[in-house]
């Protein structure tokens, strides 16, 4: 391979190629210039934001059910956060964040009105979805079906994309805690989202762990009237009180899996756009493409000749 | 040169920066096409060819799917970012995780490949494209490039080279071990050997037996030593089994969990002690039951979908033109075929013991297949060049 460097081939090759840059760089600087111009012209199109970022961290007082022997093998196999014992609580935690129980409760909240307000109709007294598309009317005319048969109220499901596409999360691999981050031109608004979903998200598993605490109580109620031996009359009752200690750890006003370890912090200076990429990345490309070209162009002429 | 360090974010949609980094990554791959082509390195006539052929990332993801169809692009694009920003650091704790390393070392292995954008899965395809290239301009000193075409369509060859995956570096590497390997190159042969063994343990075991069995037990200048270089494996696969055993059955957990419908977390249908492997003898006999089912699965009472139907097609095709280039020129005659046979054999039985998705299975089976069907069909021309003069 090496010996190709040296042969005639390659050197003419070679040779070619800068007479490229010699014959044509007049295109190639223009080309390039231009780049950057539509580069400028279309970062004046975007709009800056900042990022407001809450760190969160697991509570302490919830006690998990977890297997840490199946999450330290697991986590050993794959070597991922999420399959480590902390890291799995925030992940368990993001995924509530995500469902439809905190998209319900932050819909009571009013975030409706924030975020469907032009969709309110009146005169039904909902949120509907704007008129079908023409895509729409064609595709159930093609397969026959009523296109009024679809549902087209808006409702809490349809606030759960808004939420995951405006909170990220980043959770290291090497910390205890996470980051709950929203970009955005308005930094109080987003501060007051981020922190209403997280409490959201909280009290969602509020709730699910106080249902499933009365159901277990159901049950050892009625198991212990139907067993007579004293001792395991003990244990259940050990486990009664277990249910009734979680029911009261899960009825109060503080935070119960996750703990707000900073409060919404707005970041110094605008997140995006990134000039310096965008600028870097029109110029690039205004280079190449002709350089692209031309030696195509090259290539072919160096064939026919 | 745009990587999450030097931009702060990584492209996760199909938007206008997606389309402007990966189409500045193609024509830069089109430069190196361009220059390859002038320099006579690769053939002018198939220029058109191959520069279609390098855009193919273009036309994958977000176009024929989307990226979370094969949901592990995104650790491979953040595992390259992580080492271009973090270095060698990022590697730290790597030695504690039994699969999590392959990751590790294979993004870090990517990363070496320069690129214009590192910044979506479609970056990483064409740092697999430009892997295929060099690939190319190393087999097209050895073989025709017209019929080496015919290998780089291979349907699988081009899904795997366009997505932001490691399975083109480990077929890579394989290629290039088992060329340097019928070629008797000592150093290179070890090296890649070493590179599997790190990215695909499963693989690489049998590329270092066929090595010691070349170069070690020189089983080339005599088959009963490589008769007896087999026997001396496989009673180290019984005897020794107490010393790998646990590992393996932690590959077969691992995988099992993969197929369960609760995938790692939340899986109830899959018993360890029911999966367990325990002893070598136990061993030989999953590999004689479950070998047969693995090269041939999805078998044709169990296809659902076009591209279980193409996966079957597709690896009849395979295993057709491994017959045509074994049996019809009785390349079986020689020593080397053989010891090429034998690190495909030990691959082969590690894989099916420890495959259980047929999507993994397919994928595996696939960059397993190809690079040996690429080595026996060099060696059987060679082998038919060798008959020529005697026909002549």
């Amino acid at each position: 391979m090496i010996s190709n460097f040296k042969n005639p081939t390659f050197i003419k090759g070679f040779k070619l190629f800068l007479s490229v840059f010699s014959e044509s760089y007049r295109v190639i600087a223009l080309s390039t210039f231009t780049g950057l111009i539509i580069g400028f012209l279309y970062s004046t199109t975007l709009t800056p934001l900042f990022s407001v970022t809450v760190v969160i961290a697991p509570n302490d007082m919830t006690s998990s059910q977890e297997s840490s022997s199946t999450s330290d093998v697991i986590g050993a196999l794959l070597g991922s956060r999420k399959y480590n014992f902390e890291g799995g609580k925030l992940d368990s935690f993001v995924q509530v964040m995500y469902s439809y129980p905190t998209a319900k409760i932050l819909w009571d909240q009013g975030y409706d009105k924030i975020f469907f307000a032009s969709s309110f109709n009146e005169d039904e007294g909902k949120y509907l979805m704007g008129e079908f598309s023409f895509s729409e009317k064609v595709n159930a005319w093609i397969l026959g079906y009523d296109v009024n048969a679809a549902n087209r109220e808006i409702g809490p499901s349809n606030l759960r994309p808004i939420i995951r596409d405006n909170l990220t999360t980043k959770l290291p691999r090497t910390l205890d805690s996470g980051r709950v981050i929203m970009q955005t031109t308005d930094p109080a608004f987003a501060g007051k989202f981020i922190m209403d979903a997280l409490l959201a998200a909280d009290q969602s598993l509020k709730e699910e762990k106080v249902s499933y605490a009365n159901s277990q109580i159901d049950f050892l109620n009625n198991k212990l009237l139907t067993v007579t031996d004293i001792d395991i009359r003990n244990v259940l009752n050990d486990s009664l009180k277990m249910q009734y200690m979680e029911i009261a750890f899960a009825s109060s006003d503080l935070p119960y899996a996750i703990k707000i370890v900073e409060p919404p912090v707005t970041s110094s200076s605008i997140v995006s756009p990134n000039l310096e990429f965008i600028y870097n990345l029109f110029t690039l490309l205004g280079f190449l493409f002709p350089v692209g070209i031309l030696f195509v162009r090259k290539l072919f002429n160096q064939n026919s000749s | 040169m745009f990587s999450l360090d030097s931009v702060g974010f990584l492209i996760t949609d199909f938007n206008l920066f997606y389309v402007l980094s990966e189409i500045a990554n193609y024509i830069y791959i089109l430069i190196i096409l361009v220059f390859l082509t002038s320099f006579k390195l690769l053939d002018k006539d198939y220029f058109i060819f191959w520069a279609f052929y390098l855009a193919t990332p273009l036309l994958v993801n977000y176009i024929l799917f989307h990226p979370s169809y094969m949901g592990d692009q995104e650790a491979y694009v953040q595992g390259v970012n992580d080492f271009i920003s973090e270095g060698f650091l990022s590697l730290s704790g790597f030695t504690s995780q039994v699969l999590g390393y392959q990751l590790k070392i294979s993004t870090a292995i990517l990363s070496f490949v320069p690129m214009v954008s590192y910044l979506s899965v479609t970056s990483i395809g064409f740092i697999n494209k430009l892997m295929v290239l060099i690939l190319l301009l190393f087999l097209s000193r050895k073989i025709d490039q017209k019929n080496l075409m015919y290998f780089f369509i291979v349907p699988s060859f081009i899904l795997y080279s366009s997505v932001g995956l490691r399975d083109v570096l480990i077929m890579v590497s394989i290629t290039l071990f088992l060329f340097s390997l019928v070629e008797r190159r000592f150093l290179t042969s070890l090296f890649f050997a070493l590179i599997v063994i790190f990215i695909k343990i499963q693989l690489g075991l049998g590329l270092l037996i066929s090595w010691a069995l070349m170069f070690i037990i020189r089983a080339d200048i005599s088959i009963i030593r490589l008769q007896i270089g087999a026997l001396i494996a496989v009673a180290a696969a019984i005897l020794l089994f107490g010393s790998y055993g646990e590992l393996l059955n932690i590959y077969r957990y691992a995988f099992a969990l993969e197929d369960c419908p609760g995938s790692y977390y939340f899986c109830t249908s899959v018993d360890p002690e029911a999966l367990r492997i325990n002893s070598g003898i136990g061993l030989i006999w999953l590999v004689i039951s479950s070998v047969p089912l693995f090269l041939l699965k999805p078998l044709p009472w169990e296809i659902s979908g076009i591209f279980q139907l193409l996966t079957f097609i597709e690896v009849c095709v395979m295993y057709y033109f491994f017959y045509v280039f074994v049996i019809k020129s009785k390349l079986y005659i020689s020593n080397t075929f053989w010891i090429v046979v034998t690190s495909l054999a030990i691959s082969t039985a590690l894989l099916a013991v420890t495959s259980f998705n047929l999507g993994t299975l397919s994928r595996y089976r696939f960059e397993l297949l190809w690079p040996y069907l690429m080595v026996i069909y060099f060696l059987y021309i060679k082998h038919e060049s060798s008959k020529e003069p005697e026909a002549a």
